[in-house]
């Protein structure tokens, strides 16, 4: 398919767009920490992609390549705007609002809130992290590429690419230890010591 | 953690990312069983890295369209300009190849010759038949080969009648849909039918790759030629035909004018 779109035809890269879409777009958007910017940089990145096709040798996965336009143009957006990763407003834990939300059965309302609460912990902890931590963190978490296809995207020793990620893990660890130490303790302030569930709210 | 710390930490990380190979991660579990630290490390690295999948991102419909507004824009704006050049250059070069057979049949001199006998001129019978029977059949020379082949077909050759076409007819199909209009003195103006079927042509090459849409232009190209030359097989067949019969009547009147002569 990367064959036929280097050749010209639209609708291989139509395919291609449609399959790696959604990456593109986490990825941008675990960088950037802004939805509207994301949509922005993954038009950019598919864009240069497309006037870029031919310049694209096959050398690196396809994927690998258009992660690399990614980065670049979040660098890029980041540079410009001179801003961190922006940390979204967590989102309110009001259990009802939560109950009306919820549509798995396999899921339960504790569960969905704790997942919320986590989730903007760990969007907290990785917005405070260096580049290149958060970089290495986000390729191999949540992306799946190898250490080796790390290394040769970012232009850095495999070692380097390992240490980059121990350390950032190593740093997301106390961070996260910390804050749930916090919401732990802010909960026995609030409820009493009791241990609150969505349902004793409910 | 122990104290081959760097070495040990990358062979952990190996183990928890599945990229170790079998006898590192069985050198891993070794270490593992005697060392505390490292178990613990490892341990809590694994609960990171859980909680890291909490971190979800919100659903989006797609960003993608610059292809959508495609459906809008005319066909010929998505045919290749050099595909368009190409064909107009097809329709230049049918259209001089029909000229060139309608020449050989009206500005032939015989042709005048045998619509404007000189009945009385009885002294010109016998140069005029003699005249006509030389000119009378179009050599094979003239007919040409049975067949083009595809080595009398190259890209400079395309590119050739692509700016000859384009200097000549004054098409330019960025610019129009329809070929700029014509002067009855001007090139010709294909027919319809041939309209359509280039345009049939040109919208079946979009969406190929240049290879392929290279190879269907001179395959195109080869089979219009092969036809016009058929054509003009057959028209110079019919040429002849016609001549023939144009010399008999010319004869039968040449004897009626001299017999009338001898009457007078």
């Amino acid at each position: 398919m990367v064959a036929r779109a280097t050749a010209g035809d639209q609708d291989a890269f139509s395919q291609l767009v449609t399959r790696w879409e959604r990456p593109i777009y986490a990825l941008a958007y675990r960088t950037l920490g802004r939805e509207e910017e994301a949509r922005d940089v993954v038009q950019d990145a598919f864009l240069r992609a497309y006037r870029g096709l031919k310049g694209f040798k096959g050398e690196a996965k396809f994927s690998s390549w258009l992660y690399r336009i990614t980065l670049n143009l979040c660098r890029d957006w980041m540079r410009k705007e001179r801003r961190a990763p922006v940390v979204q407003p967590p989102e309110g834990t009001d259990a009802i609002a939560l109950a009306d939300q919820h549509a798995s059965p396999a899921e339960s309302v504790e569960d969905l809130v704790a997942r919320r609460e986590m989730s903007a912990a760990v969007q907290l902890a990785m917005a405070d992290l260096p580049e290149e931590q958060r970089t290495a963190i986000m390729l191999k978490e949540y992306h799946g590429l190898t250490f080796q296809e790390i290394a040769e995207m970012l232009d850095c020793p495999l070692s380097t690419v390992k240490t980059r990620l121990y350390q950032g893990l190593s740093v997301l660890r106390r961070r996260l230890e910390r804050q749930q130490a916090e919401v732990a303790s802010l909960r026995r302030a609030t409820w009493g010591g009791t241990n609150t569930t969505t349902s004793t709210i409910l | 953690m122990c104290n081959q710390r760097d070495l040990v930490r990358e062979q952990m990380l190996d183990c928890l990312y599945d990229e170790a190979s079998p006898s590192d991660r069985r050198e891993m579990e070794r270490h593992l069983e005697s060392c505390d630290t490292c178990r613990l490390e490892i341990r809590s690295l694994r609960r990171v890295r859980e909680d890291l999948l909490a971190w979800d991102v919100p659903e989006q419909s797609s960003v993608w369209t610059p292809f959508a507004p495609v459906a809008v824009i005319p066909w010929f704006r998505q045919v290749p300009s050099w595909a368009m050049a190409v064909a107009a250059s097809v329709m230049f070069v049918v259209g001089v190849a029909g000229g060139g057979v309608g020449a050989s049949l009206v500005g032939s001199d015989r042709a005048f010759t045998a619509r404007t006998p000189a009945p009385s001129s009885v002294a010109n019978v016998p140069e005029l038949s003699g005249t006509s029977q030389a000119r009378s059949q179009i050599g094979p020379d003239q007919i040409g080969p049975d067949q083009i082949g595809p080595d009398q077909i190259d890209p400079e050759m395309i590119g050739s009648m692509v700016r000859t076409a384009l200097t000549k007819s004054g098409y330019d199909p960025l610019r129009s849909a329809t070929p700029v209009s014509r002067t009855s003195s001007g090139p010709m103006r294909p027919d319809p039918a041939m309209r359509k079927q280039l345009e049939d042509f040109a919208q079946s090459l979009i969406g190929s790759s240049e290879a392929r849409q290279w190879e269907a232009i001179q395959q195109y190209l080869l089979k219009v030629a092969n036809e016009n030359e058929w054509q003009r097989r057959d028209d110079a067949r019919r040429i002849n035909a016609l001549t023939v019969q144009v010399e008999q009547l010319q004869a039968g009147l040449n004897q009626v004018a001299l017999q009338l002569t001898r009457v007078q």
